[in-house]
């Protein structure tokens, strides 16, 4: 049953993963500025987070979906979403009216302060789907148990 | 050494092989995957041409003869220096209004796509331009490209023409732009709308058609839409006075807080 439950959060958050990466993808310099525009990072190290944020994300994506390397990829998941619930909350507390550029876009938004509450709610939801893969990543229809001897 | 998976505890030689065989083969696809996101890595920085060199508006003469030169020049030192207080490129991504020891700096962050840029200029542009004018304000323009495709070619024209036919007729067609706006759903002004927009402003057609064409400053409103950004602007319009942002919560309010930074100064 488990398993099932599993396959199902592969599925949810690795697609999520795959939308959020692509649509990203296109436009290299766009997706740095909305790094930017959170005013976390030296400003040294933003264009390459900028650039490989969206590639690392459509690789989480797609290898949660076909059940590739579960764990570590699970536990990857946890780790972006907790960096990016941080994002969002510093923006909200800092007062800045941003987009959060989760998929695409990014920059200023005048209902910001209103999105983030639900930015926030979807990430927790999607953080706690992917610790439950961390915690149990044996699911259903995944290579992992095509590869992997138990 | 047990997988993590392993959770048969039965046959303890046979899950140490089966352990050290799973670690190898994942190890095996980990570093397949670090190469291939190193590989897009290249590839989308390669693609991002911010910060590239650009040629900059000004780098050829209004003459037309002097072939450019690559290096930009810096503003005010051209020997074909307009009159004070006349339109001018300056900072290499603004168009300066007014006289630039005036007591107030005025930035107004625009982009050609932004609706509310289009009412901001509606709203302000007489005002900022007698400010300019009387010298209570030196106001420079600074557009940038965000929003899509036509940002980047309005800015790109706009480039030409203030290259080809200098800071009177660009600051015509930066008016004109606005007043044509397009719906940012389309359809979208053609190469030859832009140039008989431009040519309207007072710019030569044949001075200004191939650098529309061939996006001669498109990496220039690129790397201005990145100073852009490195100055904290997310949005359009964005004004400075004298460096720090001003807000409001209407284009009204907005104007108002900008024209009383001004009074202030």
């Amino acid at each position: 049953m488990l398993g099932w439950v599993g396959l199902l959060a592969r599925l949810v958050v690795g697609g999520v993963w795959i939308v959020a990466g692509a649509l990203k993808l296109p436009d290299p310099a766009a997706s740095v500025r909305a790094v930017r525009a959170y005013d976390l990072l030296p400003e040294s190290v933003v264009p390459t987070v900028g650039h490989v944020l969206p590639l690392v994300e459509v690789v989480v994506g797609v290898c949660l979906v076909i059940g590739l390397l579960t764990r570590p990829m699970a536990l990857l998941s946890v780790l972006l979403f907790a960096a990016f619930i941080f994002g969002i909350a510093s923006a909200w507390s800092r007062g800045l009216q941003i987009e959060c550029g989760c998929f695409g876009g990014g920059g200023y938004s005048s209902n910001a302060t209103d999105d983030y509450p639900w930015e926030i709610a979807r990430d927790v939801g999607l953080l706690l789907a992917s610790a439950l893969l961390v915690w149990r990543a044996r699911t259903r229809l995944a290579v992992d148990n095509l590869l992997f001897n138990p | 050494m047990p997988s993590p998976y392993n959770t048969n505890t039965s046959s303890s030689s046979g899950s140490g092989s089966n352990g050290r065989r799973n670690v190898l083969i994942g190890s095996a696809i980990a570093a397949v995957l670090l190469l291939i996101v190193g590989i897009g890595w290249a590839v989308q920085a390669n693609r991002d041409t911010t910060g590239d060199d650009a040629k900059t508006p000004g780098d050829s003469t209004s003459s037309g003869s002097t072939p450019s030169t690559t290096t930009s020049p810096s503003p005010g030192t051209s020997s074909t220096a307009p009159a004070k207080g006349a339109p001018a490129i300056t900072d290499t991504y603004g168009l300066g209004v007014g006289d630039p020891d005036a007591p107030v700096k005025v930035e107004v962050f625009e982009d050609f796509q932004c609706p509310f840029c289009m009412q901001f200029e509606e709203a302000s542009h007489e005002q900022l331009q007698q400010a300019a004018a009387d010298g209570d304000a030196y106001l420079i323009y600074r557009p940038m490209a965000f929003i899509n495709d036509y940002s980047g070619r309005a800015l790109n024209a706009f480039g030409v023409v203030l290259d080809a036919s200098g800071g009177e007729v660009a600051l015509k067609f930066h008016d004109l732009l606005f007043a044509n706006q397009p719906s940012e759903s389309g359809p979208y002004p053609s190469d030859d709308d832009l140039i008989d927009l431009a040519v309207e402003a007072g710019a030569d057609e044949g001075q200004i058609r191939r650098g529309v064409e061939t996006s001669e400053f498109g990496q220039w409103a690129v790397n201005a839409s990145d100073a852009a950004s490195k100055r904290g602007v997310n949005s359009t319009p964005t004004v400075f006075v004298d460096g720090d942002p001003v807000t409001g919560n209407s284009i009204d309010e907005l104007l108002a807080n900008v024209m009383a930074g001004i009074d202030a100064g």
